[in-house]
């Protein structure tokens, strides 16, 4: 064989094999494209092609019937000086406290408690019965338990003010939900009240998963419970918390259905958030454009922390993943 | 190979398109001879009782006419009525929710039938003031211009009282403000909360709209309610004074704030306070209490009084079957349906004298009635209808102004900004 020849197959070889490979992997990329359609067409009817239209009312002056009359930015440069929509922002916060703060944190300690604690002293029967009840709100129909929530803050009959006075500590009753003061907070710890069991149940799927030669090894060497809590537990349900802080967040900003049912925003507008000032623009005052700019908004920030946490996350795993974690 | 998921997308696209438009041909919609009805009053009430009548009336004299009626929410029709009424799926005819945010923006964007010429044509009696709910002007606005939809029933703001605590501490019907004033302070002054308030809800603005009302005449209330002139929202600011004094005198309880309407009812029916000012859709709960004697006066000393026709029915642009829906409106009209409605103690139209058989039934009906045929109507409406979503404003606004977390200044204030701010503009 020549030289000139070995030269021609090895080009032969060198241009037919990619091209092979990459027919292969074309072929592949083709199959999968069967996988992602039903997903496609479900998120372009539902998300996208909603979406847009939501982002085209938002530019229109609009009653919900009849035509909508394009008026460009008016609506948002008109949300900017709104000073309900900044109020409704500021209680998202506290909602973020509410829901994804508050319950991660006690989530973590209940789930470690459980596991590392009631489970091998009273067997792990007991423990699961415990998440079970942790849980049970999470399966209550958010309508049901607002009603049971409205009952129990009721003023005058609530079954809290009158403990409280039968227990002779009336001066503890209060108007929960009726003062604006107060109401935020009563509503915060319903939320709280909502959100642990999520947490605790991710929380303990997690730390089935850690290898419990950890554990046994700490107390070898002598360490306390809260020692093992910070050092083991704490470190390795870092992906789960990541992924509970996310999840939650994400609910907080977009939460309705609790205020709906609790306070309708009230009293005043103390306990009022975007989405049920967006809800309310859009079906009581008839102003679609500019509730669509709300909701517009909303969806932007929601993008933004979700893609924030989600980038934080990918770091920290990958960095777990590196030994670096 | 790679045009496959495109034509599968296509095909699949069009599967959904036959499967959607399957679904919203709505099969016999079109069918000449069913009367598609819908309303959202639940079975037991007073107004159902009527309209199962004038169904059965309808279907005797419309044989080989089947009625569908279809029970629907409050909810879902203040939400998505206006959805429904667009779509090519409407019933033939409805009820629907009176006022400029509601029946004013279908009817302007041209949903609903105009009724005006048949209402001629078939010599309805619709000449009272109840029935101004259902004209609307080219701008939606209600009271005026052509007639989109009829009620058949009325309502109005009282103060309901509890006549055994009246007499248990030796107090008389108020029939001025200050008599109104007095007796309030000597329900306060021996431990009782004289009035059953749920700020969280419609009692509060129906209250302080009531107290307005002592400061507003014709003149003003039309500049309100229609935009005809300068609001005097000075008669505001006097009423949420007084609902301030109110509150301080401990007339009112500051815990009322947490409490919705019903709950503020349901309070009264237990006998917990001794009067509640709401509107005649209580009357048939508080005549069933059998616990005490119950009265209702007007709020005293004022000559105009909340209340308006009911809501309404009305006939889609879009229905099948429009002659047989007008059929069904001329039957709910008649005597045998709107006596029926008296005697369930509901506040009809166009009932005969007399023809409620229950005590309740006559002290509405018969109040109504002086109200409609009063000089100037004596009916003022209520305070969310002139602007879409001043329902809401005034909600949070009572409440602020009674928890104290706002000034009676600053709640006129606010209230004014979102009526400004809603006003139409041409």
């Amino acid at each position: 064989m020549s030289s000139a020849n070995t030269a021609s197959l090895n080009t032969a070889t060198h241009t037919v094999a990619p091209r092979r490979a990459r027919k292969g992997t074309s072929e592949r990329r083709g199959g999968y494209w069967w996988y992602i359609l039903p997903g496609a067409i479900g998120f372009l009817a539902v998300v996208a092609v909603p979406f847009g239209m939501n982002l085209w009312y938002s530019l229109t002056s609009f009653r919900g019937v009849g035509d909508p009359v394009f008026i460009g930015f008016e609506n948002y440069q008109r949300l900017l000086g709104d000073p309900l929509f900044w109020a409704s922002f500021r209680h998202s916060v506290v909602f973020i406290v509410a829901m994804a703060i508050l319950p991660t944190a006690i989530g973590v300690v209940v789930a470690a408690v459980l596991f590392n604690y009631i489970s091998p002293k009273f067997g792990s029967k007991v423990a699961s019965f415990l998440r079970a009840t942790y849980y049970l709100p999470q399966i209550l129909p958010i309508a049901v338990a607002g009603v049971l929530w409205k009952w129990m803050y009721q003023p005058q009959y609530g079954i809290i003010n009158t403990t409280l006075r039968d227990l002779g500590l009336g001066g503890l009753a209060q108007n929960w939900l009726g003062d604006s003061d107060l109401a935020i907070y009563a509503v915060m710890n319903v939320l709280v009240w909502l959100q642990i069991g999520y947490t605790v149940v991710v929380f303990m799927a997690g730390l089935s998963r850690v290898d419990p030669a950890l554990y046994e090894a700490a107390e070898l060497d002598g360490a306390t419970w809260f020692q093992q809590f910070r050092t083991i537990t704490l470190n390795q349900l870092r992906p789960e918390i990541a992924v509970v802080l996310i999840t939650t967040s994400v609910a907080a900003l977009k939460v309705f259905a609790p205020i709906f049912v609790l306070t309708r925003g009230g009293p005043g507008t103390s306990t009022i958030v975007p989405a049920y000032f967006s809800f309310s623009n859009f079906f009581t005052t008839t102003k679609v454009g500019y509730g669509a700019a709300v909701a517009s908004v909303l969806a932007l920030m929601i993008s933004v922390v979700a893609v924030a946490l989600l980038r934080y996350q990918t770091r920290n795993s990958e960095g777990f993943e590196d030994g670096r974690g | 190979m790679r045009k496959h998921p495109l034509r599968l997308a296509a095909a699949v696209a069009a599967a959904l398109a036959l499967v959607m438009t399957g679904c919203s041909s709505g099969g016999d919609s079109g069918d000449p001879n069913t009367l598609k009805v819908w309303w959202w009053e639940t079975d037991d009430s007073a107004l159902s009782t009527a309209w199962k009548q004038a169904v059965s009336i309808f279907e005797q004299e419309h044989p080989g006419v089947t009625v569908e009626q279809e029970l629907k929410t409050y909810e879902q029709m203040q939400q998505s009525g206006q959805l429904i009424l667009d779509s090519n799926d409407t019933p033939d005819v409805l009820e629907y929710l009176k006022g400029n945010a509601t029946a004013g923006v279908v009817a302007k964007a041209g949903l609903l039938t105009d009724l005006t010429e048949v209402a001629t044509t078939r010599g309805w009696k619709l000449d009272n003031s109840a029935q101004d709910v259902g004209l609307y002007d080219d701008n939606g606005l209600m009271g005026s211009g052509k007639r989109y939809g009829i009620t058949n029933y009325g309502e109005y703001v009282g103060v309901w009282y509890n006549q055994d605590l009246f007499a248990q501490h030796d107090v008389q019907v108020p029939t001025t403000f200050a008599e109104f004033e007095n007796a309030l302070k000597t329900f306060a002054d021996k431990g009782v909360t004289p009035l059953a308030l749920g700020s969280a809800d419609y009692p509060g603005p129906h209250l302080l709209y009531s107290l307005a009302l002592a400061h507003m005449d014709e003149r003003s209330l039309a500049a309100y309610q229609r935009f005809e002139g300068d609001v005097d929202w000075s008669a505001w600011e006097k009423a949420a004074t007084t609902m301030r004094q109110w509150v301080d005198g401990k007339y009112i309880s500051t815990d009322s704030t947490g409490i919705p309407a019903q709950d503020a009812g349901n309070a009264f029916i237990a006998g917990q306070y001794p009067m509640f000012v709401s509107g005649t859709w209580w009357a048939g709960q508080i005549a069933e209490q059998p616990t005490f004697k119950t009265g209702q006066f007007l709020f005293p000393g004022n000559e105009l009084h909340a209340g308006s026709g009911g809501n309404l029915w009305v006939v889609p642009a879009k229905a099948k079957n429009k002659d047989l829906a007008y059929d069904f409106l001329q039957i709910t009209q008649r005597p045998e349906v709107q006596n029926l409605l008296a005697d369930k103690g509901g506040v009809p139209v166009a009932a005969e004298p007399g023809s409620a058989s229950s005590a309740m039934g006559l002290l509405v009906g018969d109040r109504f009635t002086e109200l409609l045929s009063g000089a100037d109507g004596g009916l003022a409406l209520y305070p969310d209808f002139p602007v879409a979503g001043l329902n809401d404003v005034l909600v949070a606004n009572t409440t602020d102004l009674v928890g104290g977390d706002a000034s009676p200044q600053q709640v006129v204030e606010a209230i004014k900004a979102a009526y400004d701010a809603g006003k139409p503009t041409a």
